[in-house]
């Protein structure tokens, strides 16, 4: 059973839809990567899935409940977290209430999370009485992805986790991404270093103009030439 | 030259600025110092504007709209006191220095439970499903217009318009050296607003809710991916920010000499709050209490050389220089 299934689902902002019936899936244990041009609803998708975008029409089921028409705060302790693209964290509050914060829905065991957090991140760790506000992009993006882990998810919702990073920093950040997976949580992602996403992907989709117009592997869209030419830069 | 984004952050701009700045300062304290007397004054009226404006600040943060109807929360707090104590509390002679009587410490939770009601109500019956059908800032304005207008309506037809008055038995000041006098009430008005502003202080920092208030106030959306229960962080928000409102009502009315009340009292208190709260940094609680004191002393040291009743545009002339220098106000944070 999928871990994550979305049907035909229509959302947008307003009077203006962005996704036109959109499918998705995501079976447990899996990396998912969405990638397409600019507007085509990628963040929406990841928005409407989260709850922070109602979809108005079509179905999501996560872990095998019905979840589109719950809030955000509802779907969020069915093992569903989320990092945004930018303001992904508390910028006034400290490394340690940030994560708090992650865990609010938590009943025990909040700081034994924080502390495998900061084992994980380290970095993390020697700030940890630090506003989130002052971090840098690299710490800041480790922090929102610790953040997120707090519930313990099951399934990691990462938009554009490598945005605005150095190439340096990028190669960690996927790597962080692939040993978080290692452990079991599924991710979906969208992410515009499309080649090195797609390679670290079980499977993804190219979205354009709200709708799917490809499914295949990570390695098999990677090497499609048509999805080269249009989306990834290639000649 | 015209001046560009370029040259207004030039180290040398950036420079002259500083030394404006410290300058700025210099003046005020010599000002305050000069009037010594009056500044004391302005701190304890600046502890009363610190409670409304702390008020606003918390809204503002959550909601990102100014509400007007908080001065005339104030006057409901300052009303529901007078009932308490002139109908329903028994008559008691002064405490100890102070010219009222042991009532006002019932009637001062009492207030503050019955204004942090209203607040949660006039979030739940109209500031909410505004919010669930989009409402602009403007409609949520002109409601909340709507709403300082309907409470000051209610209090007068309840109590009529005339000037009222609390309980109240003539005390000698304090007298201090350089001439100070310290009215008995004034240190209990600064004390009770130093008290319930580190029981914010503490509830922000060390409770769940209070870090889940910064954190909505930070970013709702986050928030309520984080699994945070943000309508829930609005009525408590609403429900603190109308419970300070009902104390300040209350301290603004024994603040004053002969203890009087009227419909208008917070009404009138608007400018000064909303200025506080600019000068502070909008959505900043500590930004707000600096700058309330900031505020108050500079209105009441005023008074040595202008009317008192151009206290509001000193209080906005304050406003503007600080904007000036520090866009963001005192603490405000970017964006």
């Amino acid at each position: 059973m999928p871990l994550l299934d979305a049907t035909g689902v229509r959302a947008g902002y307003g009077d203006t839809e962005i996704l036109h019936g959109v499918d998705m899936r995501v079976d447990p244990g899996e990396i998912v990567t969405i990638i397409g041009p600019n507007g085509s609803g990628k963040s929406t998708m990841m928005k409407s899935i989260v709850g922070i975008v109602q979809a108005s029409a079509g179905e999501i089921w996560f872990d095998g409940r019905r979840i589109e028409a719950m809030r955000a705060d509802r779907r969020i302790p069915l093992g569903l977290c989320y990092v945004p693209q930018t303001e992904n964290v508390f910028p006034t509050l400290t490394i340690t209430e940030n994560l708090e914060m992650g865990g609010f829905l938590r009943n025990d065991r909040l700081d034994g999370r924080i502390r495998e957090m900061f084992d994980l991140f380290p970095d993390l760790a020697e700030k940890r009485n630090t506003k989130a506000g002052a971090l840098s992009g690299g710490q800041r993006q480790m922090m929102a992805v610790a953040r997120a882990l707090m519930l313990e998810p099951k399934l990691l919702l990462l938009d554009e986790p490598t945005a605005g990073l150095s190439p340096l920093l990028m190669g960690t950040v996927f790597q962080m991404i692939q040993n978080i997976n290692a452990t079991g949580v599924a991710i979906l992602m969208v992410e515009h270093n499309a080649k090195k996403a797609l390679s670290i992907s079980h499977r993804g989709y190219v979205l354009a103009v709200g709708e799917v117009r490809l499914e295949n592997t990570g390695p098999e869209l990677a090497g499609d030439p048509q999805v080269g030419r249009l989306y990834l830069g290639n000649e | 030259m015209f001046i560009t984004a370029r040259t207004m952050r030039s180290p040398a701009v950036v420079r002259a600025s500083r030394v404006a700045q410290a300058v700025l300062a210099v003046v005020f304290v010599v000002l305050a110092l000069s009037e010594i007397g009056l500044a004391v004054n302005g701190i304890f009226l600046g502890s009363i504007l610190a409670l409304g404006a702390v008020g606003i600040t918390l809204v503002f943060g959550v909601m990102r709209f100014a509400n007007i109807a908080h001065g005339d929360m104030m006057t409901m707090g300052a009303y529901v006191a007078f009932f308490l104590l002139v109908s329903v509390l028994p008559e008691h002679t002064g405490l100890g220095p102070f010219t009222f009587g042991f009532p006002l410490l019932i009637a001062i939770p009492v207030s503050m439970a019955a204004v942090a009601a209203l607040a949660v109500g006039m979030d739940v019956f109209v500031f909410r499903r505004l919010r669930l059908h989009r409402a602009n800032i403007v409609t949520i304005e002109i409601a909340s217009l709507g709403i300082a207008i309907a409470i000051r309506g209610f209090i007068q037809m309840i109590w009529d318009t005339p000037v009222r008055y609390f309980p109240n038995e003539g005390r000698q000041h304090f007298s201090l050296p350089a001439d100070i006098s310290i009215a008995p009430n004034h240190l209990f008005v600064s004390g009770a607003a130093l008290v319930l502003a580190i029981a914010l202080h503490l509830l922000l920092t060390r409770t769940k809710q209070g870090k889940a208030m910064r954190a909505t106030s930070d970013n709702p959306d986050l928030a309520r991916a984080s699994g945070i229960n943000t309508d829930r962080v609005l009525l408590w928000t609403w429900g603190i920010a109308g419970a300070l409102a009902g104390a300040a009502g209350v301290l603004l009315v024994i603040f004053n000499a002969t203890s009087q009340l009227k419909p208008t009292i917070g009404f009138q208190l608007l400018v000064p709050l909303f200025a506080a709260v600019v000068v502070g940094g909008i959505g900043n609680p500590y930004g707000a209490f600096l700058g309330a004191m900031l505020i108050g002393v500079s209105m009441e040291v005023s008074t040595a050389w202008a009317l008192p009743t151009y206290k509001p545009a000193i209080a906005f002339t304050v406003m503007v220089i600080v904007l000036l220098f520090r866009p963001r106000g005192l603490l405000g944070s970017k964006g």
